[in-house]
C-alpha cells in the first residue's frame, strides 16, 4: 500500500477521508482493494460492541471485596511454597535419603560374612583337632562340608 | 505519480512532522484517586470500582455475550486491579490500563474454556436462547442469531492471532470507537505511532482472516 494511503487510512475509515485520498483510490486498484478489505474488517470487529452500557447486578462491589479477601487469604498449601520451609523440607528429605541409603548398604554387606563365619565356625566346632593330621583334616573338612546345613 | 504527490497536503518524501501528545497522567484529576487506592484507601478503590464497573461489564458482555460469565470476569478484573494497583505507573490513563486487564482476562477465560468451535455448540446465554425461541428474530433486520454467533466466534479467533498490544488498539479503535487523537492521549503514544500500529495490526488481521478462511467451516459467510 502506498505511503500516503497509510497516512490517510484512519480518517477514511471514519468516513472523514480527504479528496486526495479518494482520488488515489480511484486510480490505484491495489490500494483500493486493500482499503476495502480493511473497511469490511473494521465493520466485522464491531460485532463485539455491546449495544448499550450495562450494569452488573446489585451488590457488585461487595462481591469484588469478597473475592479479594478470598484471594488474599493464604491457603494451607502455601506453607510448602515458603522458601524457609521449603529449604528445611529439602534438607530433611536429603538427610533421610542418606540415612536410608547407608542402612541399606551396610545391611547388604554384612550378610555374606555371617554365612562364611557360620560355616567356618561350624567346621571349627565340629573339628576341634584340625591341624594334627593333614589327611585326616582333609577328610574331616569334606565330611563337615557335606553334612553342613544352614 | 509525481502529479499525485504534488496534490497531497503532506510531504511524500522524508519523515512526516511528528505530533507529540504527552499527557501527564500524574497531574490528572484521577491521579489523586489512584494514589489513595495504591495506599490501600478502601474508599478510593470503591470509587474506582463504581466509576468503571459498568464500562468493564459492558466490554466483557460485548465479547462473551453471557451475563453470568461477564459478572464473574468483571469481579476478577477488579480483583486484579486491586492487587496490581501498585504497578500502575501513570504512563496511560487508568481506563486504558483497566481496559487492557479486562481484555486479557476475557482471552484468558476463552483459552481456559477452549472455545475453538462455534459458540452455538456450547451453552447459550439467556438472551441468545430467547432470541432463538422467539420467531420475531426471523422478521428482524438483524442477521440471524447463528450468523451473529459465528461472526463473533470468527472475530475472537482473529484477534487471538495478533499481539496483546495490537488487539487492545484495534478494540479501542473499532469497538470502543475512539479516534486516533484520543488513543494517543490514552496510551501516551504519538499519533503517527498509533497510525502505524493500527495499519500493521489491520494487515496482520487481514492475513489471519485469509488463513482462517481456508480452514473448513471457520469463516462465517
Amino acid at each position: 500500500m502506498h505511503e500516503p494511503v497509510k497516512e490517510g487510512l484512519e480518517d477514511f475509515l471514519r468516513e472523514n477521508g480527504s479528496l486526495e485520498f479518494a482520488a488515489h483510490l480511484e486510480t490505484c486498484r491495489e490500494c483500493r482493494g486493500e482499503v476495502e478489505r480493511m473497511r469490511e474488517q473494521a465493520l466485522v470487529l464491531r460485532v463485539l460492541r455491546a449495544e448499550e452500557e450495562l450494569d452488573p447486578s446489585p451488590g457488585f462491589y461487595a462481591r469484588v471485596t469478597a473475592r479479594i479477601e478470598a484471594q488474599s487469604r493464604p491457603s494451607f498449601w502455601n506453607v510448602f511454597l515458603e522458601p524457609a520451609f521449603g529449604r528445611r523440607l529439602m534438607y530433611a528429605s536429603l538427610t533421610l535419603v542418606v540415612l536410608l541409603g547407608t542402612y541399606l548398604i551396610s545391611s547388604e554387606s554384612s550378610e555374606p560374612l555371617a554365612v562364611a563365619t557360620t560355616a567356618e565356625q561350624y567346621l571349627v566346632e565340629e573339628n576341634p583337632a584340625v591341624g594334627a593330621n593333614p589327611q585326616q583334616d582333609r577328610d574331616a573338612v569334606l565330611v563337615g562340608l557335606a553334612t553342613y546345613n544352614e | 505519480m509525481a502529479g499525485f504527490t504534488a496534490t497531497l497536503p503532506f510531504p511524500a518524501t522524508g519523515e512526516a512532522p511528528r505530533t507529540r501528545i504527552r499527557v501527564d497522567y500524574r497531574a490528572s484529576e484521577e491521579a489523586e484517586l489512584v494514589r489513595r487506592a495504591q495506599a490501600r484507601d478502601e474508599l478510593a478503590f470503591r470509587e474506582i470500582v463504581e466509576r468503571y464497573q459498568a464500562k468493564v461489564y459492558s466490554i466483557i458482555f460485548g465479547i462473551l455475550r453471557n451475563r453470568n460469565d461477564a459478572e464473574d470476569i468483571a469481579q476478577q478484573v477488579f480483583a486484579k486491579v486491586y492487587f496490581s494497583m501498585g504497578n500502575f505507573d501513570f504512563r496511560s490513563s487508568l481506563l486504558t490500563w483497566i481496559y487492557k486487564i479486562t481484555v486479557n482476562e476475557c482471552y484468558d477465560y476463552l483459552r481456559k474454556k477452549r472455545v475453538r468451535k462455534l459458540v452455538y455448540e456450547s451453552d447459550f446465554s439467556e438472551e441468545e436462547s430467547l432470541l432463538m425461541q422467539n420467531s420475531e428474530a426471523a422478521m428482524d433486520h438483524r442477521p440471524a442469531v447463528d450468523t451473529q454467533l459465528a461472526q463473533r466466534d470468527f472475530v475472537l479467533k482473529l484477534l487471538a492471532k495478533v499481539s496483546e498490544e495490537d488487539r487492545n488498539l484495534m478494540l479501542l479503535k473499532e469497538v470502543e470507537g475512539h479516534s486516533v487523537e484520543e488513543l494517543a492521549q490514552m496510551t501516551g503514544m504519538n499519533e503517527n505511532t498509533i497510525k502505524v500500529k493500527l495499519f500493521r495490526a489491520r494487515q496482520k488481521l487481514l492475513k489471519a482472516a485469509q488463513r482462517l478462511s481456508r480452514l473448513p467451516g471457520a469463516a462465517p459467510s
